[in-house]
């Protein structure tokens, strides 16, 4: 054999190996330029916001502080791989080992960790410009759109309703839903797409203002198990679920308004979004300031830029209009109530005035603060621990024609969480990991025990 | 004397960096590990196994591990099954435009099930593409009745997108271990009488059956513990799905490092078994031709046949990867086979946003840097192994072999506690700057391939060859570089293509580990764009999809370019 050959073979190579090395290593040495001259401040907020809403925020605060303070601004995002639930925890944690958690903004994710976060301590008092605060209510539709000690304040709202393929739907020969109530109808037996509540705040939301559209716990519980239980896969977030029926993996799914006006957006002729009249409630989503934050200045000037004209226009106006958002349109409702005057006839299609809209509901916040972080983990035992089971109890309900009896056993509630109160100790037990687990793990075998009860009978 | 001392000092040379390399494994692997399982078993500073019980008693838990068992075995029984019969027509016959076939089954290594993922709902969902399709061919009506849903809960499209991701490995080995077969056993089978599936279950699979276990065992590991087809596919059923969700929690309930805690038993467990079953027929299958091989020929209608077998196999895997770049141009895509309008909107968006691109060089970077630190460390283990033979030699030789039984969600859990807040590492965590334990966690996890691609080379090099530079006076150094490393270079390219081309598709570690935006590598980036919420999340996470598999199409070409056939070798376990 010719070594001297091979040799020389592989010198080509080892010149390819390094023209290879010459491109990969650079990447590892990159550096980030310094911005020189102006003042510059830092920023860090942690959001379960999307991208598009980072985007333009980041954007048109850098402008607006160049422009009014002389300021440079960098931004840094945290993501610590969760939604709004999972941020909470974050957050919890992080002030369990030290004073401050780093993060100077917590922006978006619902009202829930916010009430959890003022009432531990753990959020600043924000300084809200009296022309901000003029134009908004402290309460609407029985719901608090700031906190009253001010230390977290709505910057957006949401509403809830389902998206569903019409076309879909119609090729079945199935009529569309039109009401909560309709999403539990037999028909829609595995065709509906949810989100997890425990992993998905607006889930957790969104199931929480079905059980309020009932008179009580009980009727508004075997509500939502009708349509839990007609899931065919429960989303780790609002945003894959919300994509089921465009996709093609269900024909309805459960969506946040701003979700579904998108998707039907895209395909007018194929999908539908629709706020159940009477059954959907506008729910504030806030912007605050966490304790001891390490940029403090930037962060009120920050809270109160999303406050402002400028920052509320990027909610509700098309990508493109001068006062609106550079990219794209993120088609949220803005929480003052003088951007519907001043904008009319130039939002959003699909964008509607939550001021004047009479279909809004009425709603329970103290209800809906006392259940929050319990009702979670009811729904998960329920449904998503036992989605098999509940699914095919669910179907020997439909085969039995919804047997009063059966009925009555697939709706029935665990003993320790039948009242108000139970609620209240269930909420003080899930702080304790030992007396979380026990709690929640004895639900799940109750909810199990009395599935295999109806399929069995 | 003087002889007797140089040898004597070699070895201590040797001695001393094996030590240290044990060291260096034992605190950045051995460490974090003990930590995650020790939260599991500790608590209050005291031993309780109140938590393991608490997880054995779980009838949930203990269902998503028989899940994830299930989930392994029918991942591995589907690519063994794809692989038998590709591999013995491969190896065993000659037909037409075998050598573009041949590569073309390679190809399902760089499609990763995660990006694949992306576009199954769609494809196969219940009221996806192909049910659009059976409709239109009226094979199924659905006026009539509900659509078969093809995917069910997910678990049929997690095996699907592994299988056709992971059948490469089971077929590589499968056809070394049919290469390494002497035909003289088939020949006398048939001088005896035995007609060709007598002769295939009694002779052929006992002998290669160590070659296809090796093959399996990977295969199975990987798809016990992988968690990023799983995630984006939506199937939540499973262990390592499980621990993923509570670790990403960042207050982590000790029920969870229990979990870890058996999840790292069970691996290594089988792991363990894989290997005894691959050892066990050991002593046959390592032999010598001794008579020559004479592949059989196929007529036309065999060659079509074939062709139909590996094209079905290869298109099955692309599908997917298709239906990526597919939704990447779609504009307008519901309830159509085909998208009614597309656009290069989202190809271009991926540019233009920083962070996005930033996470492309980040991945350049991770991967560039561990593929350098398993450069540098695996070739010394594999010189140490094959040459030096140091007194820790097989603890050495285990050592890097054990990543391949550790998940990388594990590994990752171990780091997540390694850094905590408060801890002495917080500074090299998740939140502060974790390039270093991402580089690490990549570099640790694809050593077993580094170090056996270079060993494989070394054992195969004669010493005489470096004996006799030594005897013209080429000092150590010089041999090394002129003699050993050229002769070499073709094992530690393919190796560093390959480890670089993993470290870039990396899942576990990259989602738990990457928390900031600045940080994250292209996986990260992926996952975190299909799930963003916006309309357009599946088509920008396809866009960047379908750059990485131009990337690493690219890398491929290139090592396959420079080794031809050698390229498989190191996925021989």
């Amino acid at each position: 054999m010719n070594y001297r050959s091979q040799t020389s073979d592989y010198r080509f190579q080892i010149l390819v190996f390094l023209a290879f090395a010459a491109i990969f290593v650079p990447a590892g040495c990159s550096n980030k330029n310094a911005a020189a001259g102006r003042t510059i401040k830092k920023l860090v907020i942690i959001s379960p916001h999307n991208e598009d809403i980072q985007y333009e925020f980041e954007t048109a605060f850098k402008s607006y502080a160049k422009h009014n303070f002389e300021w440079d601004v960098s931004f840094e995002w945290r993501n610590v791989g969760g939604g709004a639930s999972a941020i909470q925890q974050f957050i919890e944690n992080s002030y369990l080992q030290s004073q401050s958690c780093g993060v100077d903004v917590f922006f978006g994710g619902g009202e829930y960790p916010y009430q959890a976060l003022a009432e531990q301590g753990l959020l600043e008092k924000l300084e809200i410009e009296p022309q901000a605060l003029a134009q908004i209510p402290q309460q609407f539709g029985g719901m608090p759109f700031y906190d009253p000690d001010m230390r977290w304040i709505g910057s957006t709202l949401g509403g809830f309703g389902f998206i569903y393929n019409s076309k879909l739907l119609q090729e079945m020969g199935v009529l569309p839903p039109e009401k909560w109530e309709d999403m539990g109808r037999a028909e829609f037996f595995n065709l509906i797409l949810l989100a997890d509540p425990t992993q998905s705040g607006s889930a957790a939301a969104a199931y929480e203002m079905i059980l309020q559209t009932e008179p009580n716990w009980p009727s508004g519980w075997a509500k939502l198990l009708s349509i839990l239980s007609n899931a065919k896969r429960f989303a780790n977030n609002a945003g894959e679920a919300a994509s089921g029926p465009a996709v093609g993996e269900a024909a309805i799914a459960a969506s946040i308004d701003f979700y579904g006006i998108m998707r039907a957006a895209e395909a007018p002729d194929k999908l539908v979004y629709i706020n159940p009249s009477g059954q959907t409630g506008y729910t504030p989503d806030p912007i605050a300031i966490l304790k001891n934050p390490p940029n403090k200045d930037t962060a009120g000037k920050f809270v109160n830029f999303v406050l402002s004209p400028e920052g509320q226009a990027l909610w509700g106006l098309p990508a493109g209009h001068p006062d609106g958002p550079k990219r794209s349109s993120l088609n949220r409702p803005p929480i003052r109530k003088d951007f519907y005057d001043k904008y009319e006839g130039q939002m959003l299609k699909g964008l509607s005035n939550p001021y004047v809209a009479a279909a809004g509901m009425n709603m329970n916040a103290e209800l809906r603060r006392v259940r929050y972080g319990v009702l979670n983990h009811l729904v998960y035992a329920a449904a998503i621990a036992n989605l098999d089971l509940m699914k095919q109890a669910k179907q020997a309900l439909i085969k039995s024609n919804f047997d009063a009896a059966k009925l009555a056993i697939f709706n029935e509630l665990p003993q320790n969480i039948r009242t108000i109160d139970d609620f209240k100790a269930a909420a003080v037990k899930l702080k304790e990991p030992r007396a979380a687990e026990l709690l929640t793990s004895g639900w799940t075998s109750y909810f199990r025990e009395k599935y295999r009860k109806i399929i069995g009978s | 004397m003087a002889i007797k001392l140089k040898i004597f000092r070699r070895s201590i040379t040797a001695n001393i960096i094996s030590v240290l390399i044990i060291a260096v494994i034992a605190v950045l692997f051995l460490y974090p590990l003990a930590l995650a399982v020790k939260t599991g078993v500790i608590e209050n500073s005291r031993i309780s196994f109140y938590w393991l019980g608490r997880v054995l008693g779980s009838e949930i838990l203990l269902r998503q591990l028989c899940n994830s068992f299930l989930l392994a075995i029918c991942t591995t029984l589907a690519a063994v099954a794809i692989s038998i019969p590709t591999a013995i027509t491969a190896t065993n016959f000659r037909f037409r435009g075998k050598s573009v076939l041949g590569t073309l089954i390679l190809l399902p290594l760089i499609l990763p099930p995660f990006v694949g993922g992306l576009s199954i709902k769609r494809l196969l969902g219940q009221f996806g593409v192909l049910n659009i399709l059976l409709d239109k061919l009226g094979i199924i009506d659905i006026s009539a009745g509900l659509p078969p849903d093809w995917l069910g809960s997910g678990f049929i499209g997690v095996v699907i997108l592994q299988t056709l991701h992971l059948f490469p490995i089971t077929y590589l080995n499968t056809c070394a271990a049919l290469a390494n077969l002497d035909p003289a056993y088939v020949q006398a089978g048939r001088n005896l009488g035995a007609g060709p599936i007598r002769n295939f279950f009694e002779i052929t699979l006992p002998l290669i059956r160590p070659g296809i276990f090796a093959g399996a065992s990977i295969v199975f590991i990987w798809s016990f513990t992988d968690i990023g087809t799983a995630a984006i596919v939506g199937y939540d059923d499973l262990a390592a799905i499980t621990i993923f969700k509570e670790i990403a929690k960042a207050d982590v309930s000790p029920l969870t490092y229990s979990l870890v805690l058996i999840l790292l038993a069970a691996s290594c467990g089988f792991y363990c078994a894989g290997r005894i079953m691959a050892g066990a027929g050991e002593y046959c299958g390592s032999t010598r031709a001794s008579v020559a091989f004479e592949p059989g020929k196929f007529g036309k209608a065999a060659t079509a046949a074939v062709w139909l077998l590996f094209g079905t196999v290869i298109f099955a895997a692309v599908l997917p990867h298709i239906g990526v770049v597919v939704t990447a141009v779609s504009d307008k895509w519901v309830r159509t086979i085909l998208p009614e309008k597309y656009t290069f909107r989202h190809l271009a968006y991926v540019f233009t946003k920083a962070e996005i691109r930033s996470s492309l060089m980040n991945s350049l970077k991770y991967a560039s840097v561990s593929t350098l630190i398993d450069l540098i460390i695996g070739s010394i283990v594999a010189w140490l192994i094959v040459r030096s033979r140091p007194v820790a030699g097989r603890l050495l030789d285990g050592l890097v072999m054990l990543p391949l039984a550790v998940p990388g969600i594990i590994l990752a859990a171990g780091y997540v506690v390694m850094t905590a807040p408060g801890t002495k590492f917080e500074t090299i965590g998740p939140l502060r700057n974790p390039f270093g334990i991402l580089v690490i966690a990549y570099a640790m996890r694809r050593m077993p391939f580094f170090v056996r691609s270079i060993s494989a080379g070394l054992m195969q090099l004669p010493e005489s060859l470096e004996e006799a530079a030594r005897n013209l006076g080429a000092s150590k150094f010089m041999t090394i570089m002129r003699i050993t490393t050229p002769l070499l270079l073709a094992n530690i390219t393919a190796a560093a293509v390959l480890t670089f081309a993993f470290a870039m598709l990396e899942v576990s570690d990259s989602l738990v580990l990457a928390q900031l935006q600045q940080d994250y590598p292209l996986t990260k980036q992926i996952y975190v764009q299909a799930t963003s919420g916006n309309t357009d999340a599946l088509n920008i996470a396809s866009a960047l999809g379908v750059y990485g598999m131009a990337f690493l199409g690219g890398a491929m070409a290139i090592a396959s370019l420079m080794l031809g056939k050698k390229l498989g070798a190191i996925f021989r376990a």
